[in-house]
């Protein structure tokens, strides 16, 4: 009973980890306290209303630091993603940008080869590519995803 | 006779009760709900975690409290206490202060003459 109440309210809070953990970790206090003092945990739950409402209020009291609906995450979270794949592919393009093709005539390639290969093969440009899909690929999921949700709705 | 004029001056009252109790002595949550159960029930209603823990947290947010954990040896987990901060302290004095002064002026409005009406 108690364990389902605590779960419960773990599910609609709406805060950091943190705060969150000290939230639950005060409801264990509660009823242990409440228990040593003879009541019993339906008692408890009584005095303590509805996970819903008990998680609600507690989380407008922790003001400020309060996490962002869930709807405006996902909105940052796509935004964040679009911007980090676009910066992505712009690098991308610029490095790929001042490539030289292999064996051209005059930029001396096999002297520089030399110090330039060798040890490990970090090829940077591709993996600023595959930061850039993954990205664009993970804002385009959100995007689908609330698309969906709001449909249902 | 529980109209929302009352419930707001409950609401409003109850942290500056909760500073009162805190500042006098270093206390733990079920203690605090017992207090206020014992000595203002009646007047203030039946106190309940559910309003009293979401006004500690925004109290220490506020900075005005701070806690500490101990080991409870009674219940096998441990025991929030509760005590007040240097700033906490202040402004429960500016608090003090201003009730005095709000209650004075709150009585001077209400008047010898409306008080004998309204306790007829």
């Amino acid at each position: 009973m108690k364990e389902q109440y605590i779960r419960q309210v773990e599910k609609h809070l709406t805060l950091p980890r943190k705060a969150k953990q000290e939230v639950i970790r005060d409801l264990n206090e509660i009823f242990a306290s409440a228990l040593e003092n003879g009541e019993t945990e339906q008692q408890v739950i009584d005095r303590l209303g509805t996970p819903e409402v008990f998680a609600e209020n507690t989380a407008e009291q922790f003001g400020g630091k309060e996490r962002l609906p869930k709807n405006n995450r996902t909105i940052l979270s796509v935004v964040v993603a679009a911007a980090i794949a676009v910066v992505a592919f712009v690098i991308y393009q610029t490095t790929r940008a001042g490539d030289v093709p292999d064996g051209v005539i005059g930029q001396a390639n096999a002297m520089t080869n030399i110090q330039v290969e060798g040890g490990l093969a970090l090829n940077v440009p591709a993996i600023i590519l595959w930061i850039g899909i993954v990205a664009a690929v993970f804002a385009v999921v959100q995007i689908v995803r609330v698309v969906i949700s709001k449909w249902r709705q | 006779m529980d109209n929302r004029y009352l419930q707001q001056f409950k609401k409003g009252s109850l942290e500056m009760i909760l500073l009162c109790l805190i500042g006098r002595k270093e206390t733990y949550g079920y203690e605090i709900i017992t207090e206020l159960n014992n000595n203002g029930a009646a007047v203030l209603g039946y106190a309940k975690e559910g309003t009293v823990y979401p006004i500690l947290y925004r109290l220490q947010q506020a900075g005005l409290i701070q806690c500490r954990i101990a080991p409870a040896a009674a219940n096998g987990g441990s025991k929030k206490y509760y005590s007040l901060t240097p700033k906490g302290k202040e402004t429960l004095y500016e608090l003090i202060a201003f009730w005095g002064k709000y209650t004075e002026c709150v009585d001077s409005f209400i008047g010898e003459d409306l008080r004998m009406e309204a306790l007829k």
